[in-house]
């Protein structure tokens, strides 16, 4: 396949490098290798709605992308490589068009612990409508205004499983800036974001030694995670600047931060109940908590078929109020999920972020289907309401959308 | 007792030791007849059933742990709608019921998508899934035992381990299944959310599990039929069906499922079967 990607500067070639090489290597392990999945998508993004001004006026975006995914174990499954590569291409946003190494890691496993070094995902949390405590990995909101897609982060990872919870270490020694939807491209926010005149709060900028600490443990219907995080704030704050031209842009501006969390999941019968809570210190705008919390019944069954029907409903605080880095400061999520126990294993969630003081209101539609064995159609559509000047949303004002995409599998 | 030194002690534990194995033993290679003999002279059709379902729990205690290949084909009319890939992981826990794995390798999308149950027998199991594409542990309620399992006609119940305390028992008839002696048993569900007001299960009368199950809907109609095939025994005590074929009679759809590449005594732990390692379970 032909590329038609330019190099970004964000694509980093030493990685890419080492990725190729590993491949080879790979490669060349022969025999019992585990063959790589392939996975290729076309997306169809349709804004029913005229761009802002001062943005570009497109009323639909293409994108594809390619993936290439590769785990081998050796050595009686002692050591395993994972490797995860990704291409994008972008008609519109160039700050999607970029390749990635999602996952690129060498893990060994003894009996009562684990060690893992390089690039990695790690996910952390239990609420559907935020992910609070999940703060490893960096986040590209070009990709999904969702913040679900993660970007590779590099770690050094020790853990290990007691009968007293699971213990787990990270060393982060580098740290990738956040990836915003390019300047004059849909979904962003009122001024243009300026990437390229990103400041740290650290003297070693993107280079500081980040460390996190996480202990998760069962018991009975309990599920409880406790982590500590210091280092680069994942989250920049957005400040107004002139840059060279003399237009107002906002620079990202990444503090170093101390953050606590606790995540609780209370599994019932049908019923579970959620928390997540972070404490934050360090940060200009003061130590502040924030928190989501709510719970998901599920009824069995619905309608007299084999559907199965969630409701979701949680809660959305940030202790800044108006001065918070996110919009949902004192929000309030509604979600149906559906779940139809089909072959095609269709499932639908719509929900509704409403904010309890402005009446604010992000819609969100999620539709997943298998159209073959090798063939999933995605739906995706999200709607903005009454959202206020003062709104952090308040650039998404006109870019309602419509996703559609298909996932081949190879 | 002044002899009773500790050493004397432990030479009257170890004769003690030698004397049982051999009693042990002969209790366990007392042979099949005998126990089927007892069950047949019982006539209280209530307690007939019970104790065929201890038996059945008896000749499969032990077993450790196994794990086995399956592929699930999903037809109607002759036709495949579609197929799925999964490897099981079992592992018996004295006391209280199994904790098994399942692990998609198909369809694709699915890939790496593990379902760890820890079943507690009439007690709610624990369940946790895990979802690769964001590597996500979701720990979920297990209300929905009647639902399809991956869109199939197999129920979330009928593919968890069976325990005996988990159904009621009543011995109906001596029966055939494809010329092989069964017992007809009736099972009544007595666990929480079940999609079946009775269960009609023909246990075989030689190897002790089951040769067909005939499932009724909470309204008391027949509504599927499960046919097990091709059984072999492995390591000379185990028996496991090749081939499970459930029929939803209200539908028409059938699925198939095959078992392969059976091992047992894979050296598996409780703490392979954990939380923690789901994203490890290859």
């Amino acid at each position: 396949m032909e590329c038609p990607i330019k190099p970004k500067p964000r694509t980093c070639p030493l990685l890419a490098t080492i990725g190729v090489a590993l491949l080879a290597a790979l490669l060349s392990y022969g025999v019992g290798a585990a063959s790589p999945d392939l996975e290729l998508g076309v997306e169809y993004q349709f804004f029913p709605q005229k761009a802002a001004a001062g943005r570009d006026n497109y009323s639909a975006d293409q994108y594809a992308y390619a993936s290439l995914g590769w785990d081998q174990y050796f050595a009686d499954q002692r050591w395993l490589v994972e490797f995860d590569g990704y291409l994008g291409w972008d008609r519109h946003d160039e700050n999607r068009q970029r390749a990635d190494l999602r996952t690129l890691a060498l893990s060994y496993y003894a009996d009562r612990f684990d060690v893992k070094i390089g690039f990695a995902t790690e996910f952390w949390g239990v609420t559907e409508s935020r992910h609070l405590v999940d703060i490893l990995n960096q986040t590209s909101v070009a990709d999904n205004i969702d913040e679900e897609v993660k970007l590779g982060q590099p770690m050094l990872k020790w853990q290990t499983h007691q009968d007293w919870g699971n213990l787990q270490l990270f060393w982060l020694p580098g740290f990738r800036e956040r990836v915003f939807a390019a300047p004059g491209a849909r979904l962003n926010p009122a001024l243009p974001i300026d990437a390229s005149r990103s400041r740290y709060a650290s003297g070693a900028e993107d280079k500081h030694q980040d460390v996190a600490l996480r202990y998760a443990h069962t018991l009975g219907a309990w599920d409880l995670g406790l982590a500590y995080f210091r280092g680069t704030s994942r989250e920049p704050l957005l400040d107004p600047k002139f840059n060279a031209a003399g237009e107002l842009v906002l620079s990202p501006y990444y503090e170093q931060i101390e953050q606590t969390s606790l995540d609780l999941q209370r599994t019932g019968a049908g019923l579970l109940l959620k928390l997540e809570a972070i404490q934050r210190h360090g940060s200009r705008q003061g130590s502040y908590h924030a928190l989501v919390s709510g719970f998901e019944f599920t009824q069995v069954g619905v309608f007299g078929s084999a559907m199965d029907l969630g409701y979701i409903a949680e809660y959305l605080y940030d202790q800044r109020g108006e001065q918070a880095t996110t919009t949902f400061q004192n929000d309030l999520f509604l979600g149906l999920r559906l779940a139809a126990n089909n072959i095609a294993q269709t499932s639908l969630l719509l929900g509704v972020y409403h904010d309890r003081k402005t009446s604010g209101q992000a819609l969100r539609l999620e539709l997943n289907t298998r159209l073959r064995d090798d063939l999933v159609l995605e739906l995706e559509g999200q709607a903005f309401r009454n959202l206020a000047d003062t709104d952090l949303l308040h650039g998404f004002r006109n870019d309602d959308y419509l996703r559609a995409s298909l996932k081949f599998y190879f | 007792m002044y002899f009773t030194t500790p050493g004397s002690t432990r030479r009257l534990a170890r004769s003690l030791v030698f004397l049982l194995v051999p009693a042990l033993a002969l209790v366990i290679s007392t042979p099949l007849w005998a126990s089927l003999d007892k069950l047949e002279q019982l006539h209280d059709p209530v307690q007939k059933g019970l104790a065929i379902a201890h038996e059945t729990e008896r000749r499969d205690a032990g077993f450790g742990d196994y794990v086995v290949e399956a592929e699930m084909i999903l037809m109607q009319n002759d036709q495949v709608l579609s197929e799925r890939e999964f490897f099981s992981k079992v592992l018996e826990i004295s006391g209280d019921g199994d904790h098994s794995v399942n692990v998609f390798r198909s369809p694709r999308d699915v890939e790496g998508t593990a379902i760890l149950i820890h079943s507690h027998g009439l007690k709610p199991d624990d369940q946790w899934l895990y979802l690769p594409a964001i590597k996500r542990v979701k720990r979920i309620s297990t209300r929905s035992k009647s639902g399809p399992f991956v869109g199939s006609e197999f129920a979330y119940e009928d593919i968890s381990t069976w325990q005996p305390e988990k159904y009621g028992y009543r011995f109906l008839k001596s029966d055939r299944v494809d010329d092989v002696d069964c017992f007809l048993v009736e099972n009544t569900p007595l666990y929480e959310d079940s999609g079946y007001s009775k269960l009609h299960e023909w246990v075989d009368k030689t190897i002790f599990r089951p040769r067909r199950i005939d499932y009724f809907d909470r309204k008391g109609d027949l509504l599927k039929t499960l046919r097990f095939e091709d059984y072999r025994q492995y390591q000379g005590q185990w028996w496991r069906p090749g081939r499970m074929i459930m029929t939803n009679h209200q539908t028409g759809r059938v699925t198939q499922l095959l078992w392969k590449d059976y091992q047992f005594a894979t050296g598996l732990t409780e703490a392979d079967l954990a939380q923690s390692k789901l994203n490890r379970l290859q």
